[in-house]
Order: structure tokens, then C-alpha cells, then sequence
């Protein structure tokens, strides 16, 4: 699942949170589908052949790959790298106004600060080129999507769009730093002493969720091929090894 | 949730085949009500969160390529399910065990799945979503075409199953 979420949250990074939610339905529609569309043709299939009925919706998502053109290697940060290694003149405007985001990012603390910091920025968009606008937005967002991943990933690497954020700040001719703690902060996290006592619970009780119904559809089976392997004996064919 | 296959499904499977398949659904309810309650317990009731926007949803879920995205979880999903939902009585047809192999054999099933989808998610950071989509497709269409032919000798339905499970992971 991980490139189908990667893809709706590079295809747009702020609606991310319902795309996915949305990705997650479609996983659990599609588990409830798949049981029902093969226990319907397990009479004429049988288990041993029930790989097959899967093969064609294999085949049909394979076909709407064909759809999403194939982007060339490069990541979707490319058009913003391009823009931060650029020499864009530093203007005039923004060293008028740099020491506003200064003085703001000294008061700012914790992550949702450093989106008040980059709103702020973002207001003194129009004293900028357009350019630096738009990247702004789009740095926002994939930092907004990196928050949705507890770990960094390559594609969302909160450390580089921390470092892509800075340089764009240093572009806009601002003297401010993020702050360092700001670089230490992970996702959401449940601040509570009991954390560690919690998630090995839950890993605890892990095997116990079990899987109910493979355990009910195995002893059916179990039943099943034992009458007809007999059945088989009867009719003096040998029964499958 | 793959970890959850790797290590519940072989015990259910197991405590099924040996005590009947009331066991593991008892055991299911039990289990949901002791995470209810220790959740409702250490989950602190002011926990903040980001909240969403249906701003803007609209727009971005008209896209064709969200659309596309959506649809390929869902086939992948019928594609999956059509063979996981009956893997136990699927891997009875095949080759005949016992219920401790069965189990094993939904055990190294299972860590196959934990294994690919850390390596998706390894993939999609390297080579990119559509190309690592592609590969896993193709090896999920090429294991379950296998699979049906392997039928009376483990060492192949194991070799087709073990990679097979790695796309069909969540």
C-alpha cells in the first residue's frame, strides 16, 4: 500500500488525510468483495483453482497503470529544487520586511508555530516575486503531508523540506532562523507516561485478534475435502495425494 | 496490520483447527474489549488533533489519477482477497497438513507479507509509486496464475506463495 499512498499524497498533499481515509475504504470494500466474488464461483472453481479468479482484477489495475504516465525519475520536488539552487535576486521589499518572520519565528515554539510562521511569510507573499509564493504554498504542503508520516521518508523528508524552507527564507532575504527544536519534533505523539506500557499491550494482544474467519473457513474446508477424498475412495478413484 | 497477519492468522488457524472455531472468536472479543478498555484508559480524552477540511476535496478527488489510485486499491484488494479470505482450505487443496504446518506456513506467509511491505515502502522511496505498483502487480498476476499448478508438491506452492505475499500485503 505504501506507493498508492505515496501517489495520493504527492497527487495532492492537502486534502492527503481524506484521500487516504478514502484509499483505506477502498482496501476494506475490496478485502470484503474479493471473499465474496470467489466463495461465489467456489462451486464451480474449487479451492485449489481459486488463484485464478483473482488473475483478471490483477490484470485490470495493472491496466489503469497505464493511464498515470510514467514520470520520468524525478521527484516531485524537482521544479523546487530547480527554484531554490536558482539565483533569484533578493528584493527589495522582502529585506524591508525581513525582520518581521525574524521577530515572529523568536516567539514561535512547537510545530503548529512554525505554520503560523510560514502563514506569516505567506502574507508577505505579495512584496515577493509570484515565484516565491508558490513555492512557499507548495513546501507548506508537503511539510503538512511529512506530518501525516511518523518516520522520514525520501519522499517527504522533513529534514530536507525543513532545510528547502530555510533556504527560502535565506532567498527571501530574511535573517531568521527555524528553530532547533523545531527540527527535533516527530508527528503527533501521545504524550502520556503510560506510551511504552500501552503499545506493548496492544502488541500483546496482537496474536489474539487471530483471523476468525480463515479459522471457521479452514475447518469448513478441513470437513469438506475429507468427505470428498472419500467420496472419491468410493467411486474407486485415488484420492488427490 | 501486516504484523497482525504474520502472527494472528497462524494462531487462529490453529486454534481453530484444535478447538473449534468458537475458540479464536471468543478470544477476538475478548481481545477487542481488553484494547477498548485500554484504550478508553491511557488515551488521553483532550488529545489534539489536526482536523481536516473538506475544502478543496472536491477538486483533488475529481482528479483521474485519485480516481485511479482509488480503483487499483480496490482491484488489488478483490485480487487479493479472492485467494487470502480462503488461504487456510486454499493451502488444504493444494497440499494436505496438519495444523501445526498449516500454521507455519501462515506464519512465514505472513512475515512474507511484513517483509514486502517494508520492501514497498523502501521501493517507492527509490524508484518511485507507478514503477514499484508495476513490479508488485506483475509478481501478484504471475504467483496467483502459479499457484493453482502447484497443487500436490510444497516445495512449489511454498516458492510461489512466499513472494506472491509480499505484494499482497497491506
Amino acid at each position: 500500500m505504501a506507493p498508492q499512498q505515496s501517489r495520493l499524497a504527492s497527487l495532492s498533499p492537502a486534502q492527503a488525510p481524506l484521500l487516504l481515509s478514502l484509499n483505506g475504504s477502498m482496501l476494506y470494500v475490496g478485502t470484503a468483495l474479493g471473499a465474496v466474488i470467489s466463495g461465489a464461483l467456489l462451486e464451480q472453481v474449487g479451492f485449489a483453482h481459486l488463484g485464478w479468479v483473482g488473475v483478471p482484477f490483477g490484470l485490470l489495475a495493472m491496466l489503469t497503470l497505464v493511464f498515470d504516465r510514467m514520470p520520468a525519475r524525478v521527484p516531485a520536488s524537482a521544479p523546487l529544487e530547480a527554484f531554490l539552487q536558482s539565483d533569484h535576486d533578493r528584493s527589495r521589499p522582502a529585506r524591508r520586511l525581513a525582520n518581521r518572520p525574524a521577530a515572529t519565528a523568536r516567539r514561535q515554539a512547537g510545530r503548529g508555530r512554525l505554520f503560523a510562521t510560514g502563514d506569516a511569510a505567506a502574507s508577505l507573499a505579495a512584496a515577493l516575486p509570484e515565484r516565491f509564493g508558490e513555492v512557499l504554498s507548495q513546501l507548506l504542503n508537503r511539510l503538512e503531508s511529512s506530518a501525516l508520516f511518523t518516520e522520514e521518508s525520501c519522499s517527504f523528508s522533513r529534514k530536507d523540506l525543513l532545510d528547502s524552507l530555510q533556504l527560502w527564507l535565506d532567498k527571501a532575504g530574511c535573517s531568521c532562523k527555524i528553530p532547533e527544536h523545531a527540527r527535533n519534533l516527530s508527528g503527533p505523539r501521545l504524550s502520556f507516561i503510560h506510551a511504552p506500557f500501552a503499545v506493548r499491550l496492544l502488541i500483546a494482544l496482537l496474536p489474539l485478534r487471530g483471523w476468525v474467519g480463515d479459522a471457521m473457513a479452514t475447518q469448513m474446508a478441513a470437513g469438506k475435502i475429507q468427505h470428498q477424498s472419500s467420496a472419491n475412495c468410493r467411486r474407486g478413484k485415488r484420492a488427490p495425494s | 496490520m501486516s504484523i497482525s497477519y504474520a502472527v494472528g492468522l497462524p494462531i487462529g488457524a490453529w486454534l481453530g483447527f484444535e478447538f473449534g472455531w468458537r475458540v479464536p472468536v471468543w478470544l477476538s472479543a475478548a481481545a477487542s474489549l481488553a484494547a477498548l478498555v485500554a484504550a478508553s484508559w491511557l488515551i488521553p480524552a483532550n488529545m489534539a488533533s489536526a482536523g481536516t477540511s473538506f475544502a478543496g476535496f472536491q477538486a483533488a478527488a475529481r482528479q483521474g489519477a485519485v480516481l485511479r489510485v482509488w480503483g487499483r486499491t480496490l482491484l488489488y484488494f478483490i485480487a487479493i482477497f479472492s485467494v487470502f479470505a480462503y488461504v487456510g482450505p486454499v493451502l488444504q487443496a493444494l497440499n494436505p497438513m496438519n495444523s501445526t504446518q498449516l500454521s507455519a506456513t501462515l506464519a512465514v506467509f505472513g512475515l512474507a507479507g511484513v517483509g514486502g511491505t517494508l520492501m514497498g515502502g523502501w521501493a517507492t522511496d527509490r524508484f518511485g509509486a507507478l514503477r514499484t505498483l508495476r513490479v508488485q502487480l506483475a509478481v501478484l498476476v504471475a504467483m496467483m496464475c502459479l499457484l493453482p499448478l502447484t497443487r500436490g508438491n510444497v516445495p512449489a506452492t511454498m516458492a510461489v506463495l512466499v513472494p506472491g505475499a509480499s505484494p499482497a500485503s497491506a
